[in-house]
């Protein structure tokens, strides 16, 4: 582990996409320098035997048979859109 | 038996008057809307109700089901077809679930009627439902506390007598927890036992719903219906669902139970230390045998708790963009504002946070060092 914590709140903001006041910046940063120190006591256990599993469970692949079926029509998948148009999502525009 | 007293019932109990036809299910739906009206303006344990949709599926209801009949409350992080699903969270207000999660659709073949959506602290992070972005639920056996939380909704409506019984979700606690501060029975399911299809996810790798109830009867009557295998759910196991009832009052001798003594840490509440030792005891006298075990590795738990939860939440709201579905910022400047301001004014400080560490958690350069390492330490807790 990183031998202190360089967290920057306001690069990790932008990495998420998720604009912060400054507030809430320099509180986070407080507050999750907190949280970090605390997790360095993982660096206390000796996991170099240790496999990561991603959950509980030994299941890898779960296949099952590639057969169309039933499942949302254009409209229904266009409800909840807060902008939609044409049977399109209506997204920001991306180019001048 | 009067109306009146009708909201009390067990879920068990309840059934037992529909299948003799004793009662309809729609004068238990009246009842209970009855129930609801004149108890939840003061614990705010609802945030949508859809009596109406509810009065229709008790006309084609089968009362000779399991749960044939019996209206069961539903957390507001479990999409049912047609109402809403907000998790408490600005950023879905206004959104309504296209289709059944599994374990909804489960219910409702064995009778059941999901009829309301329960308050939650937002996306399930906390553990006193004050984290809601919507309103605080408060505790129906003192309105000064808490009823716990994440599924604070779900155990302060089932401890209220308004609800027969709920379905919550729990990723590290959120139905035990809730159920303990309110006074009812609440179980997570091992990881695995019940679909997670339809649920919005959280951490992915925890994740899992399962029964509030006042009875562990009746969680065993959940538990009947919603557990098994699903193809829409590569996690749900592919192993024989027994039956959950078939285990009550029996004694229980034979079975051998592990009281770890990492849990039985200095600063433990002696009330609860009390309530612990107390239930060793009637195990004992039910005849388990009780042996001391040693889970070495507790004290790292929260820790892994922290990386592990906050990293895949980081992921799982990743999709929370202001495209598809939710809210959306207004006049953004270009589309990285437009993602930026939407998720700053949908989500509610906790949320934020924790987005925040899990971001950092596995960004490059930190990655192995927390996030895999986490998941070592998880494998040897």
């Amino acid at each position: 582990m990183p031998e202190r914590c360089d967290l920057d709140v306001a690069y990790v903001a932008r990495l998420a996409r998720l604009n912060l006041t400054d507030a809430e910046t320099e509180l986070f940063q407080k507050q999750l320098g907190d949280v970090l120190k605390y997790a360095d006591k993982l660096r206390e256990v000796d996991v170099s035997h240790v496999e990561a599993a991603a959950h509980a469970i030994p299941i890898f692949n779960a296949f099952r048979k590639d057969e169309a079926r039933d499942w949302f029509t254009a409209e229904e998948a266009l409800r909840n859109a807060p902008c939609q148009e044409n049977g399109l999502f209506i997204v920001t525009k991306v180019m001048e | 038996m009067t109306g009146k007293d009708l909201p009390a019932l067990s879920i068990a109990d309840l059934q037992s008057l529909l299948r003799r036809r004793e009662v309809s299910s729609r004068e238990v739906l009246d009842v209970l809307r009855a129930r609801i009206e004149d108890a939840d303006g003061a614990i705010d344990a609802y945030l949508s109700i859809s009596f109406e949709a509810a009065a229709k599926d008790t006309e084609k209801a089968n009362v000779d089901l399991p749960l044939g009949g019996v209206p069961i409350a539903i957390k507001d992080i479990i999409n049912v077809a047609d109402q809403p699903c907000t998790c408490a969270s600005k950023i879905l207000r206004g959104y309504r679930a296209p289709y059944d999660a599994t374990v909804i659709r489960k219910l409702r073949a064995a009778g059941a009627i999901p009829f309301g959506k329960t308050n939650m602290d937002e996306f399930a992070m906390g553990s006193s439902t004050e984290n809601s972005g919507i309103k605080v639920t408060r505790n129906p056996w003192d309105l000064s506390r808490v009823p716990g939380g994440s599924s604070g909704g779900s155990a302060a409506a089932v401890a209220a007598d308004a609800a027969f019984g709920a379905l919550g979700t729990d990723t590290g606690g959120s139905i035990r927890q809730p159920a303990a501060l309110s006074g009812i029975v609440g179980l997570k399911p091992s990881y695995g036992r019940v679909s997670r299809f339809g649920l919005v996810a959280f951490a992915s790798s925890l994740d899992q719903a399962g029964p509030l109830t006042k009875t562990v009867r009746d969680a065993a009557l959940i538990m009947n219906a919603i557990a098994g295998h699903d193809v829409q759910d590569s996690t749900a196991l592919d192993m024989p669902v027994p039956d959950y009832t078939a285990a009550l009052g029996r004694d229980l001798r034979g079975v051998r139970l592990g009281l770890p003594k990492e849990y039985m840490i200095e600063g433990i509440d002696p009330q609860v230390k009390a309530a612990i030792d107390a239930a060793v005891k009637q195990l004992h006298s039910l005849g388990a045998e009780i042996i001391d075990v040693s889970l070495p590795h507790t004290d790292y738990a929260i820790a892994v708790y922290y990386i592990l939860a906050t990293a895949e939440a980081s992921a799982n709201l990743a999709r929370f963009d202001g495209v598809r579905y939710g809210y959306r910022a207004q006049n953004p400047k270009d589309l990285l504002d437009h993602y930026g301001s939407t998720r700053e004014e949908g989500f509610g400080p906790e949320v934020k946070r924790r987005i925040i560490l899990g971001t950092y958690v596995l960004s490059s350069g930190y990655y192995d060092a927390y996030y895999l390492r986490a998941q070592k330490v998880r494998e040897l807790i």
